[in-house]
């Protein structure tokens, strides 16, 4: 079923459009690669669909939901989950602690419980915690539970925004860039963890910029440049399309 | 660029500025600038110049601001002590009358030195090689030190120029009224004010702004009473706030990182 | 001995509105620098409703701390909008607002003439006007601040909070609505800071618009750096050690013109120390950064 539809999404900026009339739309339970060359609107294309901002002209639903106008964390509730290419984990609690808050209590998080129910709550806490250990464990960061944010590596910190978003029980997720500047051990863990996920039913739309990569995992792949789509279809057919090898004339050519 | 900080740091400077009551109302005018401005240059060295090269955030910078704030204030309450100075100058004249209002030639001489030196600061930004350098690193530190520009020492010029303009604001301020240790509190506060209606990064948004200021309490006292001031002021800033952060004239608003 | 007492008691009232500042401020990273405000208005109510109407201060004390409660409320607006120093202007703006309108509308407080003769407590008859019997009060009070303030920030509640305060955009994304949980801190913080001030009035039985200034809400903020931030035993640390410093200061024996400004300068010395070279004060995980 197409759990993502996006059509004719315009954005401005000041007069500058950062994306023309993009449309594609995502089937459930595949991986789609999302690349073009830098400033093409990717991440401003994110930033629509995960709700930061509004497009002047045309509408993106998910299962059929218009989310186009809706707040962050209405379109999160729904089950769209998204991380950000610099990681935007939080950083003076804990690795534990960035799991559970992506998680949401029955009891926990309105001040009458938490004033005089909690026993309630405390037990809930105690069950939050042990399925947050298992995302933990899905991505490999179990021992590091108590460590604080800050203090891990680049390449831990992407997997702990991965667990996170994980966490959400999101059925979509639109990471960005999940793969920019990690080692090649971290790299083969991220693409192994996104096969999964997908084996599991869940949806990825990503960006990246590594041609090989996006060939290996996606299924479909879209092109954006300059704030269009000038591609569509199935990684071979993308990769040969005169216009992609155009629009990468002089970029990265990784494969 | 923190010009929070400036602001902060260089409305208290008015006491220091005014603590000389000398005779020769010029030559203390210029030794108040001048003591100003170095008081100024040294606070940056001493808390500023650290906390930037940690990347403090600018919170931190505004906390660190009041403090400084607060311990000058009331150093100058020690040395001065707490009561109420004046700047005796020539005997009290009537003032000229002029439509239908009231002027006395210092009211006259306070206005005229601020066009002055309000003319004066904007060529200086706008046309001179230095003002571009401030404004350069105003916009980017990293990009401007790249291009030869020093940016410590473009921000020690600033704290300089900006502490000893404070300074003369202070003397001027005092001439037509009292100086008392807490004057530097309220200009504080009607300076960032001001520079909020009018626009941060604009200088002539700042002008306005003060100018405006000046207006809407001052009418608004017309018609209730002279203690409403601060109240009218704060009230103005939060209205701003909520509903045209930039201000009137303002270029830069906070951009929200994405 | 007396004066020992009365130190605990203002010591107490000070805890409650440094720990109620750091569930706004430490927890979810609001710099709100109006505190005093709330305290202001709880204060002011209670006073009024007791001088003017005879009414009792137990119901004076519900009436100062819903009143507070409502600018709380109100106060979260500028909160939901405005981010960083714009926010902490406008809750200094809300303070000199209501500090203003304390000490300008004389016809309903008196102006800076201040309230005199407030009534004190009274429990079946018996008067709490001696310190001792204050300090229980205050104790009990105490005790119930913390422990409600605990429940709030030691739980996933608080949990919410930090992550408000570490990157609200990135807690939106994982279906939380800021927007609640700020109006919430907001009123409970405010409740508090009320409670505090309807304490302090009829403690002191005299009560002007200057112990409410910016300056204190500044010298409440300090207690709560002072003491860690996010750590509500470090608020109780930093307003006793802020309440005993200047005290200290008085044994010097020095002249009460030096003794002043000498006491606002340990403040901002302190401030500009803490921002310098331990901003996470000393118990605090959070460090502002």
């Amino acid at each position: 079923m197409k759990i993502l539809d996006v059509k004719g999404i315009t954005k401005e900026f000041d007069g500058i459009k950062a994306l023309r009339d993009v449309s594609f739309s995502l089937e459930k339970g595949t991986i789609t690669a999302l690349i073009g060359p830098n400033g093409a609107g990717k991440t401003t294309l994110l930033n629509i669909l995960s709700g930061f901002l509004r497009p002047e002209k045309g509408e993106a639903y998910f299962r059929n939901k218009k989310i186009t106008a809706l707040p962050p964390f209405k379109i999160a509730k729904m089950g769209i989950a998204r991380t950000f290419q610099n990681t935007r984990l939080f950083l003076q609690i804990t690795v534990l602690e960035n799991v559970l808050l992506a998680m949401r209590y029955e009891n926990g998080e309105n001040l009458k419980d938490v004033i005089f129910k909690r026993n309630r709550v405390l037990k809930e806490d105690r069950e939050k915690v042990e399925q947050a250990m298992e995302f933990l464990e899905f991505v490999g960061l179990a021992e590091k539970r108590d460590e604080l944010a800050e203090n891990l590596s680049y390449g831990q910190r992407k997997l702990l925004e991965l667990a996170r978003a994980l966490a959400t029980r999101a059925e979509l997720f639109l990471l960005d860039e999940p793969l920019a500047g990690v080692f090649p051990e971290t790299k083969k863990k991220i693409m192994q963890l996104m096969e999964e996920m997908k084996s599991k039913g869940m949806t990825i739309l990503f960006i990246e910029h590594i041609i090989g990569i996006v060939a290996d995992i996606s299924d479909r792949v879209v092109v954006l440049k300059h704030g269009e789509k000038i591609a569509d279809g199935i990684p071979s057919e993308v990769f040969s399309d005169k216009r992609v090898i155009e629009a990468y004339l002089g970029g990265e050519y990784d494969t | 660029m923190g010009s929070y900080v400036s602001y902060s740091t260089f409305m208290m400077l008015p006491k220091v500025g005014s603590g000389s009551v000398v005779i020769a109302l010029v030559i203390a005018t210029f030794a108040g600038m001048i003591v100003a401005g170095i008081v100024g240059v040294l606070i940056d060295r001493i808390v500023y110049y650290p906390l930037r090269k940690r990347g403090a955030s600018d919170l931190i910078l505004l906390l660190a601001s009041f403090g400084v704030f607060v311990l000058i204030q009331n150093l100058i309450q020690l040395i001065y002590g707490a009561q109420i100075l004046t700047i005796r100058t020539w005997p009290v004249k009537e003032g000229h009358h002029i439509l239908g209002a009231v002027i006395t030639n210092v009211q006259i001489a306070i206005l005229i030195t601020s066009i002055v030196v309000m003319v004066v600061l904007w060529l200086f930004v706008q046309k001179t090689k230095f003002g571009k350098a401030i404004r350069a690193v105003s916009d980017d530190p990293v990009g401007a030190s790249v291009v030869g520009i020093n940016p410590e020492k473009i921000i020690m010029i600033v704290f300089f120029t900006g502490s000893a303009l404070a300074g003369l604001a202070g003397t001027l301020i005092s001439l037509e009224t009292n100086i008392e240790p807490s004057m530097g509190f309220n200009a504080i506060l009607k300076g960032i004010i001001a520079a909020i209606i009018g626009g941060i990064g604009s200088f002539p948004g700042a002008v306005l702004g003060g100018v405006l200021l000046g207006f809407a309490e001052n009418f608004g006292i017309w018609k209730i009473q002279a203690g409403w001031k601060d109240t009218i002021a704060f009230a103005i800033l939060i209205l701003f706030l909520l509903f045209r952060p930039q201000g009137i004239l303002g270029t830069q608003v906070r951009t929200e990182r994405e | 001995m007396e004066y020992l007492i009365h130190i605990l008691v203002i010591s107490g009232i000070y805890t409650i509105l440094s720990m109620s500042l750091n569930l706004i401020v430490g927890y979810t990273g609001l710099p709100a620098l109006g505190h005093a405000a709330f305290a202001c208005i709880g204060a002011y109510t209670s006073s009024l409703l007791a001088l003017r109407l005879g009414v009792s201060p137990w119901i004076g004390l519900v009436a100062g701390v819903s009143l507070a409660v409502v600018t709380g409320f109100v106060s979260s607006f500028p909160a939901i909008r405005l981010k960083g120093d714009y926010l902490a202007l406008a809750t200094l703006g809300l303070n000199v607002i209501i500090y203003g309108i304390a000490k300008n509308w004389v016809s309903l407080t008196r102006g800076p003439m201040g309230l005199p003769g407030i009534p004190p407590f009274s429990i079946w008859g018996l008067k709490i006007t001696e310190p001792w019997q204050y300090l229980i009060i205050v104790l009990i009070f105490d005790f119930l601040s913390f422990f409600f303030l605990w429940r709030i920030a030691e739980s996933p509640f608080g949990r919410l909070l930090k992550g408000i305060r570490e990157d609200e955009k990135a807690i939106q994304m994982l279906g939380v609505n800021t927007v609640r949980y700020k109006i919430a801190v907001f009123v409970v913080g405010a409740g508090f800071a009320g409670l505090a001030g309807v304490l302090y009035a009829h403690y002191i039985t005299f009560i002007d618009p200057s112990s409410f200034t910016v300056m204190e809400s500044i010298t409440v903020l300090l207690m709560v750096i002072l003491g860690g931030m996010a750590n509500l035993y470090g608020s109780i640390i930093g307003a006793v050690a802020l309440v005993v410093l200047p005290e200290i200061l008085r044994f010097l024996g020095l002249p009460s013109s030096v003794a002043a400004p000498l006491r606002q300068m340990t403040y901002g010395f302190l401030l500009v120390v803490l921002m310098l070279k331990r901003p996470q004060g000393i118990l605090g995980e959070y460090r502002i950064r």
